[in-house]
């Protein structure tokens, strides 16, 4: 193996990595995407491995989610 | 195991096997490399087909598996049936501690911290890693413990068939590794070192080997498997490192 390619020449796409590295990619991805939450809407680390409760979660984070927007209008845009 | 540890396991996914006579000599050299998702998905389906098969001989009186394997349960004792019992409940019961376990890493001293603070957290992951697993052990004998009341609370015609029932799912849990475990070794085993070739192009052709080859080939397959905890550790601990250098 040579200093940044870590994976294998051999490997010839992604259906060809080791089941190993497939998972730990995807996994990767699930957590990285967790960044993309505000940091009290993140999951917490140990149910991260558990489909059920981390589905339960994002479910509870659509369900008190607040989908009303507060739009300002100033006042010298509003026509008399 | 350390993070660098876990990271060299993870990409020390081939090897090469030479295959030893019973004078230990090489007889042959083979490829062997940790098989792909769909191959994986493969094993487990060959496996699953193994194992239910395997369950409808269990289940007829008149087959030799229930002859053999079965029937004898019925002139246990009530303490060797609980024994009985508790032996074939391990591995669910590890499955259902596995199912939510977590074990909560060191926390990370932030900019602010003082080299105490510093060398608290060093310590607290050298130990980390023993401290987990007596959490485990202490779990997994609470829950032993835990069915064994249950299991002395039955009475002895529950008892004999609930040992049974659990024999012959223990028995064809077993089918399942090890059959998985084969058809794993039947993907992951090429001729050539470019990953090819298979070795074997049927179940057949492999399980006709002698046992010597198998478990040669098996237990060189084996040694670049990771645990499913080792897996999951691997991934955690990449992940809280960039959560912690994007924070």
């Amino acid at each position: 193996m040579k200093l940044g390619q870590p994976l294998d020449t051999r490997l010839m796409g992604i259906n060809d990595y080791p089941y190993t590295i497939s998972y730990v990619i995807r996994k990767a991805l699930q957590i990285e995407s967790f960044n993309e939450l505000p940091k009290k809407k993140r999951p917490p680390e140990n149910i991260w491995d558990n489909g059920a409760e981390l589905e339960l979660w994002i479910e509870n984070l659509s369900a008190g989610e607040d989908n009303t927007v507060d739009l300002i209008i100033p006042d010298w845009e509003i026509e008399d | 195991m350390e993070q660098k540890e876990l990271l060299k396991k993870l990409f020390s996914w081939s090897n090469v096997l030479n295959l030893v006579n019973e004078k230990d000599e090489v007889v042959m050299k083979v490829y062997q490399r940790l098989v792909g998702d769909m191959d994986l998905q493969k094993a487990r389906m060959s496996a699953l087909r193994f194992s239910r098969e395997l369950r409808l001989r269990l289940r007829d009186v008149a087959s030799d598996e229930y002859i053999g394997l079965v029937q004898p349960i019925e002139d246990l004792t009530r303490d060797q049936l609980i024994t009985l019992l508790l032996v074939d409940s391990i591995d669910s019961a590890r499955q259902e501690i596995d199912r939510d376990y977590y074990y909560a890493e060191p926390k990370e001293p932030d900019e602010f911290a003082t080299t105490e603070e510093h060398e608290v957290y060093a310590h607290k992951w050298e130990t980390w890693e023993a401290e987990r697993e007596k959490d485990y052990q202490h779990k997994l004998v609470a829950k032993m413990d835990f069915l064994k009341e249950q299991f002395e609370l039955l009475s002895d015609e529950t008892l004999l068939a609930r040992a049974k029932t659990m024999r012959i799912e223990a028995l064809c849990e077993q089918e399942l590794k090890n059959r998985f475990l084969e058809m794993c070794v039947l993907f992951g085993t090429y001729e050539d070192a470019q990953f090819t070739k298979h070795l074997f192009d049927t179940y057949l052709e492999f399980a006709s080997q002698p046992d010597a080859v198998k478990n040669q080939l098996i237990e060189g397959y084996a040694r670049l498997e990771m645990s499913t905890i080792g897996l999951k550790e691997s991934t955690k601990s990449q992940a809280s490192e960039q959560v912690s250098t994007s924070q």
